[in-house]
C-alpha cells in the first residue's frame, strides 16, 4: 500500500470508523436502494408521464449535523437537488417527533420546496433500532391534479387559486393505513382518478421497497456503520465539488437571458444570474432578475437549488450526485422575482423558468472557464403540450382524459462534439424522456403522424447544436390543448461565435390531396399554402423567417404559452422545435462534417452554402462531395460579409417553400438539388 | 402569527435584487472588513448568512428570525400544536 493509500485509510477510519472500501460499498448500497425504489416506482406507475417519460424521482435522506440531506437519489436532475429542501421543509413543519413507523406524508407545495403542484412527493420515515434514521422521498408528476387545465400547466393563470390542488405536508398513510379523506380528496379532484390512484400506490410502493432494503442493510451491517457510510458519501461529494470549484478563478461572472413571455403579456422577461466564486465556494445570485410574471412562468423556491445542475455538469460531471454536492453553494434569491415568486402568484410553469435558469447559470459559468470547457446553450424548453377533453372514441365511455406530449429537445454543442439531438434538455439531465406516442394515442383521441428531425434547426458552429424535432399530431375527437413553449422569438444563443438555433414554431396543417393524411413536410418544412400559423416568427409571405419576420404575424398567438386551444377532430398540429445552439465559428467546421449533415438531412445544402460556407458538388460517380476550392472562396466571402454586417446566424431552412410543388422539388435526389444550387449560385 | 405571510403583492419595481446589509466585523479568514448579512438558500433550506464578501467565509449561518421575513411565505398553522394527523 502506498503512503497516500495508507493516509486515505487512516483518515477514513479516524473520521468514519470505516475502511474506505467498506464506506464505498455501503454508500453504493444506498445508491442502489434509490435505484430500486425508482424502478419500482416506474414499473408500478399508471400514467405515461411517469411510466414512459420518467418524470419521477426517488431519494434517500439522512440526518447530518446540518439537517436532512439527500445521500442517494435516482431520477431527473430537475428533482435531485430539490429533494433535500423538500425533506427539511416538510419535517420542520410536520415535526419529526410526530412521525410513526408506517406514516407516509404527501406534499406538493412550491412554497415549501416542491417543483410545482403537479410534482407530488411522498415521504416515509425509516426507523432503525427505534430511531428515525432515513427519510425516503419519492416524487412523481401526477398527470392531473385538478384545476382548469389538465396536466398542471394552466398557461394564462395569474394566481395559484387557478391552478391545481395545492397540498401542504399532510398524512396520506397512518401507520400504513390509507387516510381515506386525503385519498378521496385526491381522487375526486382529478379528471383521471384511475391514473392517480395507480400512481399514488406506486409512490407508496417505492418507499416501502426502500424501507425494506434499508432495514435489511442495517440488519446486516449495523445502523451506525450505514449512517457513517452515508456521511462519508456526502462528504466525498462535497469534497469533489469543492475541488472542482477551487479550480475556477475567483470572480463574479454574470449573464442574462430572457423568457419569451409569460402567457399573459407578450413581452420578454429577463433572467439574470451572477456566479460568484471565492476559493471553493460559490454563490448563485439572481439579483437583477425581472419581478415575478403575471402569468404562471415563475417558480416559488425550487430554483434555489436547481442552479447547481449546469455547475455540476460543467465542473464535476464524473462523481455521483448527492446532497453533499450542494454544500459549497448558496443561492441568493430576490423575493418577488421570477425565481422566488410570492404567493398567491401562479407558479405552475416551472419548465420555462427552470430551463432558463440553467441556461443563464451555464452562460455565466462559461465566462469563467476556458473555451474548451464551455458548453453552448441547449434548446431550453422548446415546447410541450397538455391534452385534455372527453374521449368520444367507441368503447371509451366518454371518459375524461388528460395526458402530455413531450417532443424532447436538444443540447448545445461543446468544444469536442455536436450537441445531442432528439433528447431532453439540460435541466432534466436527459432522464425525463420524450413521450411514447403509442401510449399517448391509447390515452387520448389523437394520432401522431410523425416525430422526426427538423432540418436546419440546430445552431450552426464549428460544432453544431443538437438537431431539433418536428411532431405532427391529429385530433380524432375535440382535444383541448395547453401549450408551454419558449424560444419562439429567437433561438438559443451560441457560444464563441456559434449560431442561434431555429426559433420554435407551431402550425395548423391542412390535409393533403387524399383528404386523410396531413399535407406532407420535408424534414419538418411545410409549404406556406398548407398551413396556418399558430405561433412563431413569419414574414410578409407567411414564411418562417427569423431575420425578416415578425413575431405572431398572421398567427393565432403572439405568446408561446396558452391553454384552452381547441383542436377539433380532423385538425392537425405540427410542432417545429428548435435545437441546441452552436459552439465556435461555423466557417471553421470541417467541410466533411457539413457534408455528412447534408447527407443525413440535418442540414440543407442551402444552409451548408449560406451558413457554413460549404459548397457541394456532384462527382463523376454521382456522389455528392465537397468542392474544396469553392468552399474556401465562399468562406472568405461570408467572413467579409459578417465583418461588414455583424449579423448573428439564426438557423432556419430558407428559402422556405410557398407551395406544395416547392416541397415536392425538395424531395428530388440530393445530387439534382446540389447541381441546381450550384447553377443558381454561380 | 397567523395569515400575515400568506399573500403578497407583486413588486412594483421591474427588476428585483437582494440587499446585502453591511455588518461591522472582521473576517477571521482573510482579515477583511467587507462583511454583509443577507438571506440565502443553502443546502438545507432558508438561512441568514453573515459572510465576508471577499472570501465568502461565513461568520454566522442562522435560521431566519421572524423579522427577517425569509422566506416570505409562512404557513399559518406552523406553530400550532400537532394533532395525530399533523
Amino acid at each position: 500500500m502506498s503512503a497516500t493509500d495508507a493516509n486515505v485509510q487512516a483518515v477514513g477510519r479516524e473520521r468514519y470508523g470505516l475502511d474506505v472500501a467498506s464506506a464505498e460499498v455501503l454508500a453504493f448500497a444506498l445508491h442502489n436502494t434509490s435505484v430500486q425504489m425508482h424502478r419500482a416506482l416506474m414499473r408500478s406507475a399508471f400514467s405515461a408521464v411517469v411510466r414512459d417519460v420518467m418524470d419521477c424521482t426517488s431519494s434517500i435522506n439522512v440526518k447530518t449535523p446540518h439537517g436532512w440531506e439527500t445521500v442517494a437519489e435516482m431520477g431527473p436532475s430537475l428533482h435531485a437537488p430539490v429533494s433535500g429542501h423538500v425533506c427539511n421543509f416538510v419535517l420542520e413543519e410536520y415535526g419529526e417527533e410526530n412521525l410513526r413507523k408506517g406514516d407516509v406524508l404527501i406534499h406538493n407545495d412550491p412554497w415549501r420546496g416542491a417543483v410545482h403542484q403537479s410534482d407530488v412527493s411522498i415521504l416515509r420515515g425509516v426507523f432503525v433500532d427505534g430511531e428515525l434514521t432515513f427519510v425516503l422521498e419519492s416524487c412523481s408528476h401526477l398527470v392531473d391534479m385538478g384545476g382548469p387545465v389538465a396536466g398542471g400547466y394552466p398557461t394564462g393563470a395569474r394566481y395559484t387559486f387557478e391552478e391545481n390542488l395545492r397540498i401542504p405536508p399532510s398524512l396520506l398513510y397512518a401507520e400504513d393505513v390509507p387516510v381515506r379523506g386525503m385519498f378521496n380528496m385526491l381522487l375526486e379532484s382529478t379528471r383521471v382518478p384511475q391514473l392517480n390512484l395507480g400512481d399514488l400506490r406506486a409512490l407508496y410502493g417505492s418507499v416501502v421497497v426502500g424501507e425494506r432494503l434499508l432495514e435489511d442493510l442495517c440488519a446486516r451491517e449495523g445502523r451506525d456503520r450505514v449512517h457513517r457510510a452515508a456521511l462519508y458519501a456526502l462528504d466525498a461529494a462535497e469534497a469533489s465539488m469543492r475541488a472542482a470549484i477551487a479550480r475556477v478563478p475567483d470572480g463574479d461572472y454574470s449573464a442574462e437571458d430572457v423568457l419569451d413571455d409569460d402567457g399573459v403579456n407578450a413581452e420578454p422577461l429577463l433572467v439574470k444570474a451572477t456566479v460568484r466564486i471565492r476559493r471553493d465556494r460559490m454563490e448563485l445570485d439572481f439579483s437583477g432578475t425581472e419581478r415575478q410574471a403575471e402569468g404562471n412562468s415563475t417558480t416559488a423556491w425550487c430554483d434555489s437549488s436547481r442552479g447547481i445542475i449546469p455547475v455540476k455538469m460543467l465542473l464535476d460531471p464524473q462523481s455521483l450526485y448527492n446532497g453533499g454536492a450542494l454544500r459549497p453553494f448558496e443561492a441568493v434569491m430576490p423575493p418577488g422575482s421570477l425565481v422566488l415568486g410570492l404567493p398567491p402568484t401562479s407558479v405552475s410553469d416551472h419548465g420555462s423558468i427552470g430551463t432558463r435558469v440553467t441556461n443563464v447559470v451555464m452562460a455565466a459559468l462559461n465566462k469563467a472557464l476556458p473555451d474548451e470547457q464551455a458548453v453552448a446553450c441547449d434548446a431550453g424548453n422548446p415546447m410541450f403540450l397538455g391534452l385534455q377533453g372527453v374521449d368520444t372514441r367507441p368503447g371509451r365511455g366518454h371518459a375524461p382524459f388528460g395526458t402530455f406530449v413531450l417532443p424532447g429537445a436538444s443540447w448545445g454543442a461543446t468544444s469536442k462534439n455536436d450537441g445531442l439531438g432528439f433528447s431532453t434538455i439540460l435541466m432534466t439531465g436527459g432522464v425525463v424522456r420524450s413521450s411514447v406516442y403509442e401510449h399517448v394515442e391509447r390515452e387520448a383521441p389523437v394520432i401522431f403522424w410523425e416525430h422526426a428531425f427538423m432540418i436546419d434547426s440546430a445552431g450552426v458552429g464549428k460544432l453544431r447544436g443538437g438537431v431539433g424535432v418536428v411532431v405532427t399530431v391529429e385530433a380524432l375527437a375535440p382535444v383541448e390543448i395547453a401549450c408551454v413553449a419558449d424560444r419562439i422569438r429567437v433561438g438559443s444563443p451560441g457560444y464563441g461565435g456559434g449560431g442561434r438555433s431555429m426559433p420554435t414554431l407551431a402550425l395548423l396543417v391542412r390535409k393533403g390531396a387524399d383528404g386523410v393524411t396531413p399535407a406532407p413536410s420535408w424534414n419538418g418544412v411545410t409549404a406556406v399554402s398548407d398551413f396556418s400559423p399558430v405561433f412563431g416568427v413569419f414574414d410578409e409571405q407567411g414564411r418562417p423567417n427569423p431575420y425578416d419576420g415578425q413575431l405572431g404575424r398572421g398567427a393565432i398567438y403572439e405568446v408561446s404559452k396558452f391553454s384552452r386551444f381547441m383542436l377539433e377532430a380532423g385538425q392537425v398540429l405540427r410542432i417545429c422545435a428548435g435545437g441546441g445552439a452552436g459552439w465556435g465559428d461555423a466557417l471553421e467546421r470541417e467541410p466533411v462534417r457539413v457534408l455528412n449533415d447534408v447527407l443525413d438531412e440535418f442540414v440543407s445544402p442551402e444552409a451548408a452554402l449560406a451558413d457554413y460556407g460549404v459548397v457541394l458538388a456532384v462527382a463523376d460517380d454521382g456522389a455528392v462531395v465537397v468542392d474544396e476550392a469553392a468552399t474556401s472562396r465562399q468562406r472568405q466571402r461570408l467572413a467579409e460579409e459578417r465583418q461588414r454586417t455583424g449579423r448573428e446566424t439564426i438557423s432556419c431552412f430558407r428559402p422556405w417553400p410557398l407551395t406544395g410543388d416547392d416541397v415536392e422539388r425538395l424531395r428530388r435526389p440530393l445530387a439534382e438539388r446540389v447541381e441546381e444550387l450550384r447553377a443558381r449560385s454561380a | 402569527m397567523g395569515i400575515e405571510r400568506l399573500f403578497f403583492p407583486r413588486p412594483t419595481e421591474r427588476y428585483v435584487s437582494v440587499e446585502r446589509v453591511p455588518v461591522e466585523a472582521t473576517c477571521p479568514a482573510c482579515g477583511g472588513s467587507n462583511v454583509a448579512r443577507y438571506p440565502v438558500a443553502n443546502h438545507i433550506g432558508p438561512r441568514m448568512v453573515t459572510k465576508c464578501q471577499d472570501c465568502f467565509e461565513a461568520l454566522a449561518v442562522d435560521r431566519p428570525a421572524p423579522e427577517d421575513n425569509w422566506p416570505p411565505f409562512r404557513p399559518a398553522a406552523l406553530d400550532w400544536p400537532a394533532s395525530r394527523a399533523g
